[in-house]
């Protein structure tokens, strides 16, 4: 964006699909339901403030990407990370064997702390 | 104070319309060539396995789509801070992303949130190197494709 566009309401997201980057261009048109005050307030990913507008903005762009906002449903945070950073992505499921036996020698607890310290780290059930 | 183009129109998707077919699948039933009863029995079986799993997709709560500035704001935040100002919304409210402030809403794409909001806390040095990287493919490969005389 520069700004001489500034202010149309085009956004370019970029997401690391297959091997490539994929850019993909939305309008700022955000599903939304009734809020107060004559006002409406986003339906899916917002921002609790309501300041920002970058989270509905992505989430309409990989939205786009799929096909429909319900196509976006259920999936796996490992993928989401590595489809927005181009960075490679690994899961660890702790009811492993393997888990199971670094979690009792204490060696997950150093392997998670250094993901922490190191790379991003998320957790989901 | 230098005064800032305003863009006259607003960009609209035509690719990605604000209608339901964006937010459900349209209908493939009424596609040339494809006889409803699969289509009828794909649905079962995914209404079957994915019932439980996933919060029914609320359609009919979006009663419309709509630009920022229709948005609401909601008050708080340090106090006093916007009462000279009108508050509006912005793409990236103080510069920065704040992971802390991003809400799933009514969407079963908690994996994408949650993405989200970690991307959205790092930082940036380490996505710079990424994006380095990926510079340097591509460049290898227009490099190549002139070495080779295309």
């Amino acid at each position: 964006m520069n700004k001489q566009t500034e202010g149309c309401g085009a956004y370019v997201v970029r997401f690391f699909i297959g091997g490539t980057w994929k850019s993909v261009i939305v309008d700022d048109l955000i599903p939304a339901v009734r809020g107060t005050g004559g006002r409406f307030r986003p339906a899916f990913a917002h921002s609790g403030s309501g300041r920002s507008l970058w989270p509905a903005i992505v989430e309409k762009a990989y939205a786009k990407l799929c096909g429909s906002y319900q196509a976006v449903t259920g999936g796996y945070v490992h993928v989401g990370m590595a489809e927005m950073t181009g960075g490679v992505a690994e899961r660890l499921d702790l009811f492993d064997d393997d888990a199971q036996t670094a979690l009792a020698d204490g060696s997950l607890w150093a392997q998670v702390k250094g993901y922490f310290d190191a790379v991003r780290c998320n957790c989901s059930i | 104070m230098p005064m800032v183009p305003v863009a006259r129109f607003k960009f609209v998707d035509s690719t990605f319309p604000a209608i339901e077919s964006s937010l459900v699948p349209s209908n493939w039933a009424s596609l040339p060539g494809i006889s409803t009863l699969p289509v009828r029995l794909w649905r079962a079986v995914r209404v079957h396995l994915r019932g439980d799993l996933c919060a029914p997709f609320q359609v009919n709560t979006v009663v419309k789509w709509v630009r920022p500035n229709q948005l609401e704001i909601k008050p708080g935040g340090p106090a006093g801070a916007d009462s000279a100002t009108v508050a509006t919304v912005e793409l990236l409210h103080g510069g920065a992303a704040d992971s802390a402030d991003v809400r799933q809403g009514n969407l079963g794409d908690c994996w994408l949130v949650s993405a989200l909001c970690v991307v959205a806390g790092c930082a940036n040095d380490n996505y710079l190197g990424q994006v380095r990287s990926m510079l340097v493919f591509v460049w290898s490969w227009v490099t190549a494709v002139w070495l080779s005389g295309f």
